[in-house]
C-alpha cells in the first residue's frame, strides 16, 4: 500500500493533539499510588548506579552538578545538514516521541521472530525525531552558542533531528545510520553521580553539549522529548514496573466493569424466571420489563461506558504523570 | 403498481441516488492510498460515530429484532440489548489499544502482535468468511424490503443493492463512504423514529391494550404465505381455508379447515386464508397470547429459553468487535482516546435507534399479527399502513420506513464490501490501489450469487449466527492479544479454528436442517455459549504449552496499544508502511 505523493494523513492532527495533551499534563496534578512513585524512584537510583546507560533527558538536563561533566562544545559541530538551533528559552513542550513500535510493519515474510527484536526499535527512532523536551530555563551564567544548541524539529519537510551529545568519541555516523543513531541516544547520557533526586542548581549547561543531527523522517508532527520514556521503552526495571502496572491496572478496571455490567444485566433472566411478579409490575404505565431492558438498559449502558473511560483515563494519566515525573 | 409501492420505489431509489451522489462528491476529496481506505482519519468523533452507527445497524438486524420481539414479546428484548451491549464490551476491552495499535483489519491485528503468516492467513480466511456470511442477509434483506414494498422479485433488490453498493465504495473509497453512511444513520433513526412517535400517539390515544390473556386478532382478512415448514400453536379452535399440506393431509381449493387448540403443521408452500376476527394461531414455542408474549419468559423460563438468552447476550457483547466492518472503522479515529469517545458516542446513538425498533416491534403485534405465523421480517415495513390505514399519512410513513430500510441495507454492505475488498486487497492481492476495485468486484461476487440462490432464512436465525461466529472467533484473539502477553500464534491459530469449526458446523446445521427442539437443539442455534469459551480455553492451553513462541518484542508491542498516544510510545502503521 503505497500513499501517493500527497498523503500528509495523520501528522497534522497528531501534532495538534500533542499540543492539546501536553496543556493538559500541567493541571493534570492525579499522584497516583505512592507505592508506585516509591518503587519507581528506587529503580530509578538502583538502575543509574549499575550503569550510567539510560535515563531520562530531564534527568540529562538537570545533572550539571557532576563534577566530572566537562561540556565539549568547543568541539560540536553541527551535523551535515543542520539547521540553526533555536534559542535554548524556548519553552518545554510535552514529551518526546519516543515510540516503541511493532516489530513487524513489513509483510510478515520479512522479519521472523529471531532477527525482529532490535532492529525494528532502532529503525523507529529516527523515524520519530525526538526533539528535546524538558528544555531549561535560560541562564546567565551559561548562554547557549547558537551553533551548539539543539532545536525542535518541526521542519515541513519532515526533517526531524535526534540530539547527539559529544561527549567522548561520537561514532561515525552516517544519516540514515539507523543504529548509530540509537547508540546515540544512549551515549548521551552523562554520568550522574550522587543522589539522582538532588536538585539541580544549572540546568542548562548539559544542554550545551549537544549538536544537532538531521534525520530523514516520516512527516509526523509533534517529537517532543523525554526520560522514564526510554526505560519504558527499553524494559529496564522501571519500565518494566511501569508497563506491568499499566496493562495490569487497565485490565482490572475494565474486567470490573465488564463483571458489573454482565451481573447487573445477567441476573435479570434469573429473576424473570425465579419471580414472575416482576414481569407483572407496571411502573410509569409500562411492565417492569419492557421499562428495564427497552428503554432504561440504553442510557445504563451509556453511562457505565462513560464511567470506564474517566476511570481508564485516569489510569492513563497516572501512568504518564510517572514516566514524565 | 399502486400509489403506495410507487411512493415507496420512489423514496428507495431516493435514498440509493442519494448515497450515491455523496460518494461520487468524495472522489474530488480523495488524494491518496489513505483517504481512500481510511479517510485520512480527519473524520471528527460525531461524524465518526454517526458513521459506525449507520454501518452497524444493518436492515437485517433491526427488521430482525422487531419480528424478534413480534413473535417473542419480553424475551425479544434481550437481542437489541446484546446488539447494542457488544459496544460497551468493545469500548471495555478492545477500542483504544485496537486504534493504538494502528492495526487496519484483524489481520493487520493479528501479524503485529505476532508475526506469524499462518496466522494472517487464518485471519483473512475468517474475516471473509464472516463477511460473506453477514453480506447474504443484507442482501437478501434488500430483496425482502423491495418485494414487501413493491411485489418485485426478491433477486431484482439484492442485484440492484449490489449495484449501489459498488458504485459508492469503487467511487469514493472510505472517505466518501464515511460521508455516505454518517448521512444514512440519521436517515435510518428519523425514518424509523418518526413512524414510532406518531403510532405511539395512535396508540395512546386509541385505548387499545396488549395486555389480554387472549390471542391476538387477525385485524382484517388475511392471506398467510407459508414460506418454510412451521408449526403452529394455538389455543382457540381456528377455521380457515386452506391450499397445501396441513397436518401431513393435503387440503385443495380452499377448503375450511377447522383447527383443535394444540400443535399443528403446515408444509412450505402452502397458503392459508383467515377471516378478520379469528385468533391468530402462533409459531410453535412462542407466546400464544398477549399475556404470556407480554412477561417475560412466556415459555416458562425453562432450559432452552435460559439458554438462548445468555448465548445471544454472549453472541452480541463479544461479537461485535469481530465483526470486520466494525473494526475499520476504529483506525480512522485520530487516536485512542478519540476512540473510546466515539465508541460512547455509539452507544448512545445506536441505543435511541433500537428504542424505536422495540417500540415499532411492539406495535406490530397490536397491529400486524398476521406476520406472528410467517414472514415476521417484514413487520416494519408493513405496520405504518395497517395502524394508519391505507392513506396518504400511512404511505408517507411506509415510504419513510422504507428509505430507512434501503439505508440500512445499503450502509452495511458498503461497511461490508470496504473492509473485505480491504482484506482481499492487502492480503489476497497485495496490489495497488487501482485494483482495489477489482477487489471490490470480487467481494461481492460470492455473497450475491449466495443471496440470489438461497433461500431466505428468519433474519432472527441468520444475525446471531453471524454474530457467534466472531464471537468465538476474532473476539479470543483480540482480547487476549491485547491484555495477555502470554499468547502465541500457534495457540492463537488453534483457538481460532477451533472456534471457527464450532460455530460453522452449527451455523451448518441451523443453515441446512431442522435441529430438535431441546437444549441441543438450541445450543445448535446459539453456539456462542459453548464455542466462546471453547475458543478462549483452547487459546490459553496451546499458548501455554508452547511458552517458548512468545514474541521477544511483546512488551514493546503491548506498551504501544496500552500508553497514551502523548508519550510517544505508539506505532503508526499506515505511515510506518508509507516509507517501505
Amino acid at each position: 500500500m503505497r500513499p501517493g505523493p500527497e498523503d500528509d494523513g495523520p501528522g497534522d492532527r497528531y501534532d495538534a493533539d500533542g499540543d492539546r495533551y501536553g496543556d493538559r499534563d500541567e493541571d493534570g496534578a492525579d499522584s497516583g499510588a505512592l507505592w508506585l512513585h516509591e518503587e519507581i524512584q528506587r529503580r530509578i537510583a538502583a538502575g543509574r548506579r549499575a550503569s550510567k546507560g539510560r535515563h531520562s533527558r530531564h534527568e540529562v538536563a538537570s545533572s550539571t552538578t557532576s563534577i566530572s561533566y566537562v561540556p565539549r562544545h568547543s568541539t560540536a559541530t553541527p551535523g551535515p545538514g543542520a539547521l540553526p538551533p533555536e534559542p535554548v528559552s524556548t519553552p518545554a513542550r510535552g514529551l518526546p516521541r519516543v515510540p516503541a513500535a511493532w516489530s513487524s510493519p513489513a509483510p510478515p515474510a520479512r522479519v521472523t521472530p529471531a532477527e525482529a527484536p532490535e532492529p525494528p526499535a532502532a529503525a523507529v527512532v529516527p523515524a520519530d525525531a525526538p526533539a528535546p523536551e524538558a528544555r531549561p530555563a535560560p541562564s546567565p551564567r551559561a548562554p547557549s552558542p547558537p551553533a551548539e544548541g539543539h532545536r525542535r524539529t518541526m521542519l515541513a519537510g519532515g526533517v526531524a533531528k535526534v540530539p547527539v551529545e559529544e561527549q567522548g568519541a561520537p561514532p561515525p555516523y552516517r544519516s540514515g545510520d539507523l543504529h548509530g543513531v540509537r547508540k546515540a541516544r544512549l551515549d548521551a547520557v552523562p554520568i550522574v553521580p550522587g543522589d539522582p533526586d538532588a536538585p539541580d542548581p544549572d540546568p542548562v549547561e548539559t544542554m550545551d553539549s549537544r549538536r544537532v543531527r538531521v534525520v530523514l523522517s516520516e512527516r509526523r508532527g509533534g517529537a517532543r522529548p523525554v526520560r522514564t520514556v526510554v526505560d519504558v521503552q527499553e524494559g529496564t526495571g522501571v519500565g518494566e514496573l511501569l508497563r506491568s502496572n499499566l496493562i495490569g491496572s487497565q485490565l482490572t478496571v475494565a474486567l470490573r466493569f465488564a463483571v458489573g455490567t454482565g451481573l447487573a444485566l445477567g441476573v435479570l433472566p434469573v429473576l424473570f424466571a425465579m419471580f414472575p411478579e416482576i414481569g407483572r409490575t407496571e411502573l410509569l404505565g409500562l411492565r417492569l420489563p419492557w421499562l428495564l431492558l427497552g428503554v432504561l438498559v440504553y442510557p445504563f449502558l451509556v453511562l457505565v461506558g462513560m464511567w470506564h473511560t474517566r476511570t481508564a483515563e485516569r489510569v492513563e494519566q497516572n501512568f504518564a504523570d510517572h514516566v514524565q515525573d | 403498481m399502486g400509489t403506495p409501492a410507487l411512493l415507496g420505489l420512489l423514496a428507495m431509489l431516493a435514498v440509493g441516488v442519494t448515497s450515491t451522489i455523496i460518494g461520487m462528491y468524495g472522489i474530488r476529496m480523495r488524494r491518496s492510498t489513505s483517504d481512500f481506505l481510511v479517510a485520512s482519519r480527519r473524520v471528527g468523533p460525531v461524524a465518526n460515530a454517526s458513521a459506525i452507527s449507520g454501518e452497524y445497524l444493518s436492515a437485517a438486524a433491526f427488521l430482525g429484532i422487531a419480528a424478534t420481539i413480534l413473535r417473542d414479546g419480553a424475551d425479544g428484548l434481550w437481542a437489541a440489548v446484546a446488539y447494542v451491549g457488544g459496544y460497551l464490551a468493545l469500548l471495555l476491552f478492545v477500542a483504544a489499544p485496537l486504534r493504538r495499535s494502528g492495526a487496519y483489519t484483524v489481520p493487520d491485528f493479528a501479524e503485529a502482535r505476532l508475526p506469524s503468516p499462518g496466522l494472517r492467513r487464518v485471519c483473512t480466511a475468517i474475516v471473509l468468511l464472516i463477511g460473506t456470511l453477514y453480506l447474504l442477509p443484507q442482501l437478501q434483506g434488500a430483496g425482502l424490503v423491495l418485494q414487501t414494498v413493491t411485489g418485485l422479485p426478491p433477486w431484482s433488490g439484492a442485484v440492484g443493492a449490489a449495484v449501489i453498493v459498488l458504485l459508492t465504495v469503487i467511487g469514493g473509497g472510505m472517505r466518501s463512504i464515511t460521508f455516505v453512511q454518517a448521512f444514512q444513520f440519521w436517515l435510518k433513526f428519523a425514518a424509523l423514529a418518526i413512524p414510532a412517535m406518531v403510532i405511539l400517539s395512535l396508540f395512546m390515544s386509541d385505548n387499545r391494550t396488549l395486555d389480554r390473556p387472549a390471542p391476538p386478532r387477525f385485524p382484517a382478512d388475511a392471506v398467510v404465505d407459508i414460506t418454510v415448514d412451521v408449526r403452529l400453536k394455538t389455543v382457540e379452535p381456528v377455521t380457515f381455508r386452506a391450499t397445501g399440506l396441513i397436518d401431513g393431509e393435503q387440503v385443495v381449493d380452499n377448503a375450511p379447515v377447522t383447527w383443535a387448540p394444540g400443535e399443528h403443521v403446515v408444509a412450505r408452500g402452502g397458503r392459508l386464508e383467515f377471516a378478520a376476527g379469528s385468533p391468530v394461531p402462533a409459531v410453535f414455542n412462542r407466546p400464544a397470547t398477549d399475556q404470556a408474549w407480554i412477561e417475560p419468559m412466556g415459555r416458562g423460563g425453562g432450559l432452552d429459553q435460559m439458554l438462548t438468552i445468555y448465548s445471544t447476550l454472549i453472541a452480541g457483547f463479544l461479537g461485535t468487535m469481530g465483526l470486520p466492518h466494525v473494526l475499520v472503522r476504529f483506525y480512522t479515529n485520530p487516536d485512542g482516546r478519540a476512540a473510546r469517545r466515539t465508541t460512547i458516542v455509539v452507544l448512545a446513538m445506536i441505543g435511541a435507534f433500537y428504542v424505536a425498533v422495540v417500540l415499532l416491534g411492539a406495535f406490530s403485534r397490536l397491529y400486524t399479527p398476521q406476520l406472528m405465523m410467517s414472514g415476521s421480517d417484514a413487520a416494519v415495513l408493513l405496520l405504518p399502513t395497517a395502524a394508519l390505514g391505507d392513506n396518504v399519512l400511512g404511505w408517507l410513513l411506509a415510504a419513510m420506513v422504507a428509505a430507512g430500510a434501503a439505508a440500512a441495507f445499503l450502509a452495511t454492505s458498503s461497511g461490508l464490501v470496504v473492509s473485505l475488498a480491504g482484506v482481499l486487497f492487502t492480503d489476497v492481492m497485495r496490489g495497488r490501489w487501482h485494483r482495489f476495485r477489482l477487489a471490490a468486484v470480487l467481494s461481492m461476487v460470492v455473497p450475491l450469487a449466495l443471496a440470489v440462490s438461497v433461500t431466505r432464512l428468519d433474519f432472527a436465525l441468520t444475525i446471531p449466527l453471524v454474530f457467534a461466529v466472531a464471537a468465538s472467533t476474532f473476539c479470543p484473539l483480540l482480547v487476549l492479544g491485547i491484555w495477555w502477553r502470554g499468547l502465541t500464534a500457534p495457540g492463537a491459530i488453534t483457538g481460532v479454528v477451533v472456534g471457527a469449526l464450532l460455530s460453522g458446523a452449527s451455523v451448518v446445521a441451523a443453515l441446512f436442517t431442522v435441529l430438535p427442539d431441546n437444549p441441543l437443539g438450541t445450543l445448535l442455534y446459539r453456539p456462542a455459549l459453548i464455542s466462546v469459551p471453547a475458543a478462549f480455553l483452547t487459546m490459553v492451553l496451546v499458548s501455554k504449552l508452547t511458552k517458548g513462541s512468545v514474541p521477544p518484542d511483546v512488551d514493546r508491542t503491548l506498551l504501544t496499544m496500552h500508553a497514551p498516544e502523548r508519550l510517544g510510545l505508539g506505532g503508526d502503521r499506515l505511515a510506518r508502511r508509507s516509507q517501505g
